[in-house]
Parts: structure tokens; C-alpha cells; sequence
């Protein structure tokens, strides 16, 4: 039983047509499912709680990189498939997984190629790209062995669990493992070049982020800000996704 | 060199980097490629190749596949496979290899055991080096 999800990206009216032609292809392809919208008024963690306690096992989330990204991080805890409809701008994430724009992702839905991608976990929360640390004196303490820490000027660093733009051979969402990303970009954002001539890459599966003097905030994907200390683990193949065939891994 | 070619060559990202301004501490086990640029204390170990890149300062205990030193190493250097001593390398510490390359002015201060071929477990194509007097 499909559930469909739309942001309230999709209530602009620059989007009208695009979303009739959405209804229209969505009932040609036979994925009829209930259609509720994101407002002021409806929270999307209790609407999606409720669509999967009625008995949905495809929750599509039809908007941009934000409301993806916090669909996963309620879906995590879940036996459900997410399906994405990309509508808006910011596109990254139908990108890297191989989603078309517009009508075409609801073929990409009837497709159903499903893949069960790892996630990160840190504390109860979950992340899907990276968890961004900032320019803080921390310790980084990886799979109880070792430690890192930067030299010099604290620099911000991230964990990551998937970097569809980069060039390291471990950025996979498939392979059970985060890395540990400190590069030399002053600006950062949620995908981010890796030079591999000055980054550092470290793959670990658990680590343990603490600051001496305070308890600082660290985003995950972007927006969601949870306090030092902090646990990170990698949840693997936490999350089924349906991708498309040119998805980055 | 025949080892990094596929990481010079952009075909391939070396899977663990620790950049010029990192320091790791403690007991570092990894299972693919590994390059050092930084500082690294404790141990280090990786079932595939390291490279210690001129910068580097590694105070440990070193065991890799095969190994490439243009740094520092303040510890024992034991490779299965080939090791390579840049001139710009110091080897502080004893080194086991089964191939062993040493440029004009590399530094090895230590026992050098050089492991019978058979317990080589992969030794890498040697190419023409120059060696040391």
C-alpha cells in the first residue's frame, strides 16, 4: 500500500500542472495510495506514523532535500520502502539516486528497484549523507581504538555515510561503512568536492564525539541539530529505498 | 611506482587518507590502501599498501603489504612485500621485508631482516631503482 507525502513546496502554483500530470501518471502506473499534504498544521512525523500504522509499505515523499532527509530520519525505525518524487530545487539526493524530475520518477516507482542503503545513527537520531562538526577543539574517538584530532586551528569536520560527489572510493551507502571527512574548504554544505590531495578519509563503523569545555551542536543532513557528547555508528542496510538505474553506487 | 599507480592515476582514491593536519592516536587497523601526511602515534597496521607521504611523523609500530616511506617512522617497518625508503625517508627501527629499496640519502637505523621469498605473501613487480653503495 502506497502513501504519498507532498511537501508544501508542491502547493506553489508553479507546480500546479506538474502535480496534475503527477495524479495522472500515478493512476495510469495502478499506485493509487492515500495523498496527504505537509502545512502549518500537519506535522510530518505524525502523519507518517499514522500512514504506517493503517498499513503503508511505500511512504513517497514527493518535495526537495530537506523533506527527504527528515522522512528518513522517521522511517529509520520502520519496515517501510521510501519512494521519492523530486519537486523543487534542491535536487541532490534524487540525483545521486538516480530519480528523474517530474512525471518520470513515478516510473521509477513502478519500477521498484529497491536497495537497503546504511544509515547513520547518532544517539536516537539517523542520518542519510553526513553528520557536519564544527570548528571545535573535539576528540574524535573511532571504534574504541584510536582517536583523531586536528592539528593546529580546529577545523570543522564531518562524518560521512554517503558523498555522491566525491572521489573517494568508499563513499558508498552500501559497503557498512562512515568515513571520517576533514578537508580544507572553508565552506561546506551537505555535499562536498573532495580533494583527495588534502582531505583526510577515514572509514570507521562507531566513534564517539566529545568537546572538553562544552556540549556543542552537530547537524545531521543539514538540519537537524542534536549536542555533544555524541555516539555515531553506522546502521547498515538500515533504510529500503527505491532507486533508479542511474543512481551513483 | 608500480604500487601507487592506480591512485596517481586518478583511477583510484587511496581508502584511508590522513591529511597533513590530523593526528591519530592509538591502534590504527585498516584493510585497504592507507597514506599518511599527518602525525600518527600508537600503531598502524593495513592489510594492503601504505605510503608515508615527507611530511608525515608516524611514532608506531608499522606492518602493511607493501610500504613506500618519504617521512618519518619512529618504530619497526615489517612488510610482507616490498619496502621502499624515498630519499627523503628515515626508518627509526627495525625492518623486515622481502624486498627492500633504500634511495641516496634514506635513513634506516636499525636490525634489517630480509624474509625468505616463500614467506613473501605478495611481493610487488620490482622496477629499476638506483641502490645505495
Amino acid at each position: 500500500m502506497y502513501y504519498y507525502l507532498f511537501d508544501s513546496v508542491a502547493s506553489d502554483k508553479k507546480y500546479e500542472s506538474l502535480m496534475n500530470r503527477i495524479d495522472f501518471r500515478l493512476i495510469e502506473l495502478g499506485l493509487n495510495g492515500r495523498m496527504d499534504k505537509l502545512t502549518i498544521l500537519k506535522n510530518m512525523r505524525e502523519l507518517i506514523e499514522a500512514a504506517i500504522k493503517r498499513g503503508a509499505e511505500t511512504v513517497v515523499i514527493a518535495g526537495d532535500d530537506e523533506s527527504i532527509t527528515k522522512a528518513v530520519s522517521i522511517l529509520a525505525p520502520y519496515n517501510v520502502t521510501l519512494g521519492i518524487i523530486p519537486i523543487g530545487s534542491n535536487q541532490r539526493i534524487a540525483r545521486a539516486l538516480g530519480i528523474p524530475d517530474g512525471e518520470a520518477a513515478c516510473d521509477i516507482l513502478s519500477k521498484r528497484v529497491v536497495k537497503s542503503i546504511d544509515l547513520g545513527k547518532v544517539n536516537d537520531q539517523y542520518f542519510l549523507f553526513s553528520l557536519d562538526i564544527p570548528a571545535q577543539a573535539v576528540t574524535v574517538e573511532c571504534d574504541g581504538h584510536y582517536q583523531i584530532s586536528v592539528l593546529g586551528l580546529p577545523r570543522p569536520f564531518s562524518i560521512c555515510n554517503f558523498q555522491p560527489e566525491s572521489r573517494s572510493t568508499s563513499s558508498n551507502p552500501e559497503d557498512g561503512i562512515l568515513e571520517a571527512v576533514i578537508d580544507d574548504e572553508q565552506s561546506r554544505g551537505m555535499f562536498r568536492k573532495l580533494r583527495t590531495g588534502g582531505a583526510t578519509v577515514l572509514p570507521l563503523k562507531r566513534a564517539k564525539i566529545q568537546c572538553a569545555t562544552a556540549s556543542i551542536p552537530l547537524m545531521l543532513d543539514g538540519h537537524t541539530v542534536v549536542k555533544t557528547p555524541a555516539t555515531v555508528e553506522v546502521a547498515p542496510k538500515k533504510l529500503r529505498i527505491i532507486v533508479g538505474k542511474e543512481r551513483q553506487f | 611506482m608500480a604500487m601507487f599507480n592506480r591512485e596517481e592515476d586518478g583511477s583510484r582514491a587511496a581508502e584511508t587518507v590522513i591529511g597533513s593536519s590530523v593526528k591519530v592516536e592509538g591502534n590504527f587497523v585498516g584493510s585497504g590502501n592507507v597514506v599518511v601526511e599527518g602525525v600518527v602515534n600508537g600503531t598502524l597496521k593495513t592489510a594492503k599498501d601504505l605510503r608515508v607521504g615527507d611530511a608525515a611523523k608516524i611514532k608506531a609500530d608499522v606492518e602493511a603489504a607493501n610500504v613506500v616511506v618519504a617521512g618519518e617512522i619512529h618504530g619497526n617497518v615489517k612488510t610482507s612485500g616490498r619496502l621502499e625508503v624515498a630519499a627523503s625517508g628515515k626508518v627509526l627501527g627495525n625492518v623486515e621485508a622481502a624486498i627492500l629499496v633504500v634511495m641516496e640519502g634514506a635513513i634506516i637505523n636499525g636490525k634489517v631482516v630480509m624474509m625468505k621469498a616463500g614467506e613473501a605473501a605478495a611481493a610487488a613487480p620490482v622496477p629499476e631503482k638506483k641502490r645505495t653503495a
